[in-house]
């Protein structure tokens, strides 16, 4: 499994593209907090603040940005026909799927690990060196993120997993963001035929995701809010795992 | 003799539809192994199946003795492989794309890829990225990854398809190096028979789905060879004719009534002359000669797709 690890983080890594991507994003989040100093002045404390809490209601994003570092470390081998190679080498189908999850996890944290030191790292400079920093919004924030993490993680095996099992990286990427923003949908028609479908409705991943922004509310209980929204993270986590790895395991590899 | 691969019963169904049927191949060790059939005839998935692309309906595989599902992962790192068109990442050099291979293989000669690129002659490529690659270099540098490590077992599919006639040749002399040179046993599927029969030393013939012959080109050699067809009333006196009054032994008699005659095939008039002064009524005098072509045509009954 080392080897098709190495592999695997060999190809993400002599290619431009995850560059060009977690630089872009990092820049903007750069300008972003540049174009608030402009507006706001320099070493402003309570803009970090702001952009601390901020973060809370963006927690969404990664759910679809992990969506792309699924379809390059899974989709294009459909795409390109080149899952045949690794399959003929005599690499177990397991060790394929189990490791592209991995690498398509330990990407979306180095990525993601950049943007955030992009955006809090060039706040702070900005805005709230010297300054102090509210430990009160930081924990919101962390709250936030401890709940969103197995959501995200969630999204990275439901995106190796669709990629994996669908010949068309592009159906999967279509159905990986439904399922991400509209399963709310199919589950309210089913609770038309049958009504015990109704008490899925909160538990789709955008709406566990939007949740979490209520930890900064007053008065609002953050542990029920982060433990449901990591549990159902876990969840869909281990279903999609599961489902990818069994149907790929017997899946005809063109 | 050494097996290399061999299949029992292997038989795969898509929709219902029987694709491989029964099918039994035995390659030994240093063979060349020419999979011969029309499009369609079960060549590719018999191919995709010991890769481990396809899983069989039913029968079994033998690589190198494994059998069992682990075993089977284990020899299939001795195997080199190109399946249908090749295929790799369009973003990567040539270089790049080995390298990336040669990670996964756990192959831990630094200049692997060099060598397999040098082999096939694709060292100029520079950063000239796959997408940018005409339909011959991409077959090349599936070659080279087939061959890149040393392996012990080649399969190729279709490997000629999109190459000029130069590239041909460059293929065959390729090949057979390695065959010779490194002893790689190579299973070959091909359509152009001609250019198949310059490397294989056996055959395997395919027919919807079924193996309906397994022999070497040895026995197709002599059995395409020149002779003259004679068909008589009395096979077995034609025979004592040949060998007490022209002392021929190279002849063969089939089906009771026909004679083929590998020897002294310039002077067929001497040969019918002493058949009829023997009292043995000549019904037809046919000089034969044939190729692997036309046997396989025989063999299947003809057909426009072969």
């Amino acid at each position: 499994m080392l080897n098709y690890l190495k592999g695997e983080f060999y190809k993400v890594f002599h290619r431009k593209s995850f560059y060009v991507f977690t630089g872009v994003i990092s820049l903007l989040a750069i300008a972003t907090n540049v174009l608030s100093c402009f507006y706001g002045g320099l070493g402003q404390a309570e803009i970090f603040d702001q952009i601390l809490l901020m973060g809370l209601y963006y927690l969404v994003l990664p759910a679809y940005l992990v969506l792309l570092f699924t379809d390059w470390i899974s989709g294009e081998e459909s795409k390109n026909g080149t899952m045949k190679n690794a399959v003929s080498m005599g690499v177990s189908r397991s060790t394929i799927y189990i490791s592209k999850f991995l690498v398509a996890l330990a990407v979306s944290f180095l990525s993601a690990a950049a943007i955030l030191l992009a955006l809090y790292g060039s706040g702070w400079l900005l805005f709230a060196i010297g300054g102090g920093v509210s430990m009160e919004y930081v924990t919101y924030l962390l709250q936030g993120l401890m709940g969103a993490l197995p959501l995200w993680m969630a999204c990275v095996a439901m995106g190796i997993c669709l990629n994996s099992i669908m010949r068309s990286n592009i159906l999967a990427a279509f159905l990986s963001v439904g399922i991400i923003s509209i399963l709310e949908l199919p589950i309210m028609f089913l609770g038309k035929i049958w009504a015990g479908f109704e008490v899925l409705k909160p538990y789709t991943i955008m709406n566990q995701l939007g949740r979490l922004s209520m930890v900064a509310y007053p008065g609002v209980e953050a542990g029920s809010i982060v433990s449901t929204a990591a549990l159902t993270g876990l969840v869909y986590l281990v279903f999609f795992f599961l489902l990818g790895l069994l149907v790929f395991r017997k899946k005809e590899i063109r | 003799m050494d097996i290399a691969v061999s299949t029992q019963h292997l038989t795969k169904v898509y929709k219902n539809k029987a694709v491989v049927r029964d099918a039994d191949i035995q390659v030994n060790r240093g063979q060349v192994y020419g999979l011969v059939g029309r499009n369609g005839a079960g060549k590719t998935t018999i191919l995709r199946m010991l890769c481990g692309c396809a899983l069989p309906d039913q029968g079994t595989i033998s690589l190198f003795g494994a059998v069992e599902e682990k075993g089977l992962l284990m020899e299939r790192r001795r195997i080199g492989s190109v399946l249908e068109s090749p295929s790799f990442y369009p973003y990567f050099t040539a270089k790049q794309n080995l390298e990336y291979y040669r990670t996964i293989r756990g192959i831990p000669e630094d200049q692997s890829a060099e060598e397999a690129l040098a082999i096939v002659g694709l060292t100029n490529t520079g950063n000239k990225k796959f997408k940018n690659f005409s339909m011959g270099m991409k077959q090349k540098l599936g070659l080279a990854l087939a061959i890149m490590g040393n392996p012990d077992l080649l399969i190729l599919d279709e490997p000629t398809n999109g190459l000029d006639p130069m590239g041909i040749v460059e293929f065959r002399q390729i090949v057979a190096r390695l065959n010779q040179e490194k002893g790689i046993t190579m299973i070959i599927s091909s359509h152009i028979l001609g250019e198949l029969s310059q490397i294989a030393t056996h055959y395997g013939f395919i027919e919807n789905g079924r193996i309906i012959e397994e022999v070497s080109a040895e026995e197709i050699h002599q059995r395409c060879r020149k002779s003259i067809a004679f068909t008589v009333d009395d096979g077995a006196k034609a025979a004592a004719v040949l060998e007490q009054s022209l002392s021929i032994q190279d002849y063969e008699v089939l089906n009771g009534n026909q004679l083929r005659v590998y020897q002294s095939i310039d002077t067929p008039h001497l040969i019918t002359r002493a058949l009829v002064n023997a009292d043995i009524a000549v019904m037809s005098v046919v000089p034969q000669e044939s190729n692997l072509e036309n046997y396989y045509v025989e063999l299947v009954g003809g057909g426009k797709d072969a």
